[in-house]
């Protein structure tokens, strides 16, 4: 097990800069997922982890050792990889054992024939038998170990990748979107397994992925990237409730949280379409309002609120989607419950942000009440962070959406 | 639904014909081998001989030449050029496939052009080189120059790059370097590639006739093409039953290896259907 440390790393593929100093402390038996949309470096943050991909510049260690010029294979990290990368001649048993065969048998004893024959090869190799056996019934895949990849199902192949990671005992699992291949009904049981695995194992996991399903219901923490930096580092219960800048409330929910613009008016009180709202916060520099899809309730025209019209409808069983326009320019969302009055689409309703649950951003995007401005974010994740091991209870009733 | 059938029928009497056409030679040849020089010689042609002379061809050649020994030539050359082709051409063709570095779009353009230069033009310069290294006349001639086959380089090359660069990662992960990632991964599941590469390297150089021609004197070198044109000579006739017979012994290996190695070598001509 080990912690990893990531000290202003660097990337550009040619000119184009990939990875711009990045900051980054996983602890030593953490879920840290690397959340993203595709192209903001979240995977190459983890091939440099891995030893694939070499940095431009900074510092990585694991388990305070650093991590220049050591190849992947004495890294003590294993990987899944999205597409699995079983080799396709070596039969299930077989791609299993390679990380064993590789690191415990010599090379002349990796011969075929002649190097059964050498030294301890016999013993060696009964070893890694018993070691690939019992892993793989722990992973229900023993009745597989005579079949090629070819002749698996995507679960199957999952399971065997995650073998070939696991067999040799790594300090660190890095997993590069290993569920993203899979129908939607194997994904959430494979996230509940890989959950449950990361308990029992106790090993530092580093998780990437662009689906945030996956990022806030296996992770105790979640690092959100976007164009080759950190926005925020936190647990997710926090990052959904109190995000540090509007981009990050924009990535973080389903539907995307509203964004409505508002302007303080008087300390702690800011006007929204007409619609006073309290902002627990002496800020002034109040630029936007956002608030999630669930916390804004349509009301009949008539009653206190932002007057919107409605534009379509969605049902989604156990709740409705209203999608309304503000005057004539916003574009909104609310969720509302399936039991609830449910509008038509054309009526003249209004909306009541739910007191509370806003989150207020200045006009740079950053939330006026989390304290930490662009300088600062280093510092805030570390106050995350701190919160995060507190847990609910640590946080503050102004963050609770 | 009609206009499809025709259209199939048509197509097939094409292949038909073709194949036909391409049959016609062996045909000729196998039953001139069975002939006797008289009914070769008398006018018109029967496929089935009218005096048979299976027997004495076939007697000819194993007393008049030493057929034995220059299959077996033909096998040393084949093999040995094979296999060094091989050594050379996969590492060759890895670095371009999955390799960065500089002046890899010049060398991978090298390849290519070097695949247009008919191997006749260079005989002479290559003659030469031989000559004054003292190799001409020996299984070093016969095998030195096609020793780096561009063909083999591209071949692997195109195979390589379906290769998902995920396992060669993976491989690295699982402690391989890079000449076990070559030799455990790539070269495996690149199997089919190497067939077809194999037979056309086999065929090529095993029915070679012009360069064993210029290079050998001796005729303990003489590789089977060339060993069974002393049936056809410009002071003694050409005798055409043992010449045929002769050509049938020597066809015998590429028909087995090719048989024996058919369905890796379509699986690696249609190159993509490999890598799944």
């Amino acid at each position: 097990m080990a912690s990893i440390t990531v000290q202003n790393i660097r990337k550009s593929f040619g000119t184009t800069p990939v990875l711009h100093d990045i900051n980054l402390e996983i602890k030593d038996g953490e879920f840290l997922s690397l959340l993203g949309s595709s192209g903001c470096g979240k995977s190459t943050l983890l091939r440099i982890i891995a030893g694939l991909e070499r940095e431009s510049g900074g510092k990585l260690l694991i388990g305070g050792k650093s991590m220049s010029n050591i190849s992947p294979k004495d890294r003590g990290v294993s990987m899944v990889f999205q597409s699995y990368a079983l080799y396709p001649h070596l039969t299930v048993f077989e791609n299993i054992a390679m990380p064993l065969i590789m690191r415990k048998l010599g090379r002349l004893q990796r011969l075929p024939v002649v190097g059964k024959m050498l030294g301890n090869a016999r013993t060696i190799n009964k070893e890694i038998l018993e070691k690939v056996t019992t892993l793989a019934e722990s992973l229900d895949i023993d009745s597989l170990l005579d079949r090629k990849p070819s002749q698996l199902s995507g679960g199957q192949r999952q399971r065997v990748a995650l073998g070939r990671a696991m067999v040799r005992e790594p300090e660190v699992f890095l997993m590069d979107e290993p569920l993203s291949n899979l129908d939607s009904k194997m994904r959430a049981h494979m996230r509940t397994e890989l959950a449950e695995l990361h308990r029992s194992l106790g090993t530092t996991f580093v998780y990437v992925t662009h689906d945030q399903e996956e990022a806030m219901t296996m992770s105790d923490r979640v690092a959100l990237m976007m164009d080759g930096e950190i926005l925020q580092v936190s647990s997710p219960r926090e990052i959904y409730r109190n995000p540090i800048h509007m981009k990050v409330a924009e990535f973080i929910g389903t539907p995307k949280i509203n964004i409505l613009p508002c302007s303080s008016i008087e300390r702690g009180v800011a006007d929204c379409f007409g619609f006073k709202i309290k902002t627990q916060s002496s800020a002034k520099n109040i630029n936007s309002l956002g608030i999630r899809p669930s916390r804004l309730k349509a009301q009949p025209r008539d009653s206190a609120g932002c007057p919107a019209q409605v534009i379509n409808v969605e049902d989604l069983g156990s709740s409705f989607l209203v999608h309304a326009i503000i005057a004539d320019s916003v574009r909104v969302i609310s969720r509302m419950d399936s039991r609830a009055h449910i509008p038509v689409v054309g009526e003249e309703i209004c909306f009541t942000p739910q007191e509370d649950c806003g989150i207020f951003f200045d006009e740079e995007g950053w939330n006026v009440n989390n304290k930490s401005s662009r300088q600062m974010v280093d510092a805030c994740q570390e106050q995350v962070s701190e919160s995060a091991d507190r847990g609910y209870y640590g946080l503050q009733p102004s963050a609770a959406v | 639904m009609k206009n499809i059938s025709y259209a199939k029928i048509g197509g097939h009497i094409l292949l038909i014909i073709g194949a036909c056409f391409m049959l016609v030679p062996f045909i000729v040849m196998l039953s001139t081998a069975l002939k006797s020089q008289a009914n070769i010689f008398a006018g018109g042609f029967s496929v089935i001989p009218t005096e048979w002379a299976a027997v004495e061809n076939f007697q000819e050649v194993y007393q008049k030449i030493p057929i034995i020994r220059f299959m077996i030539n033909g096998g040393i050359v084949t093999t040995s050029i094979f296999l060094i082709q091989v050594v050379i051409a996969v590492p060759c063709a890895y670095a371009l496939a999955k390799y960065k570095f500089a002046g890899k779009r010049f060398l991978f353009n090298c390849v290519l052009w070097c695949l247009l230069i008919p191997p006749q033009a260079v005989a002479i310069p290559i003659f030469l080189e031989l000559y004054s290294v003292g190799m001409l006349n020996s299984y070093a001639a016969l095998i030195v120059p096609w020793s780096i086959s561009v063909l083999g380089i591209f071949i692997m090359r195109q195979f390589f790059l379906a290769i998902p660069d995920d396992i060669i990662d993976a491989g690295r992960m699982d402690g391989m370097g890079e000449l076990s990632i070559l030799m455990r991964v790539m070269v495996p599941m690149a199997l089919p590639a190497l067939t077809a590469f194999g037979i056309l390297s086999f065929i090529a150089h095993w029915n070679d006739y012009f360069w064993p021609l210029i290079c050998l004197q001796d005729v303990k070198y003489y590789t089977p093409p060339l060993g069974i044109s002393y049936f056809n000579t410009s002071d003694a006739g050409v005798s055409y039953g043992p010449l045929m017979a002769a050509a049938c012994i020597i066809t015998i290996p590429l028909l087995a290896v090719f048989l024996t190695a058919r369905d890796k070598f379509i699986q690696g001509v249609s190159i993509q259907a490999g890598v799944k």
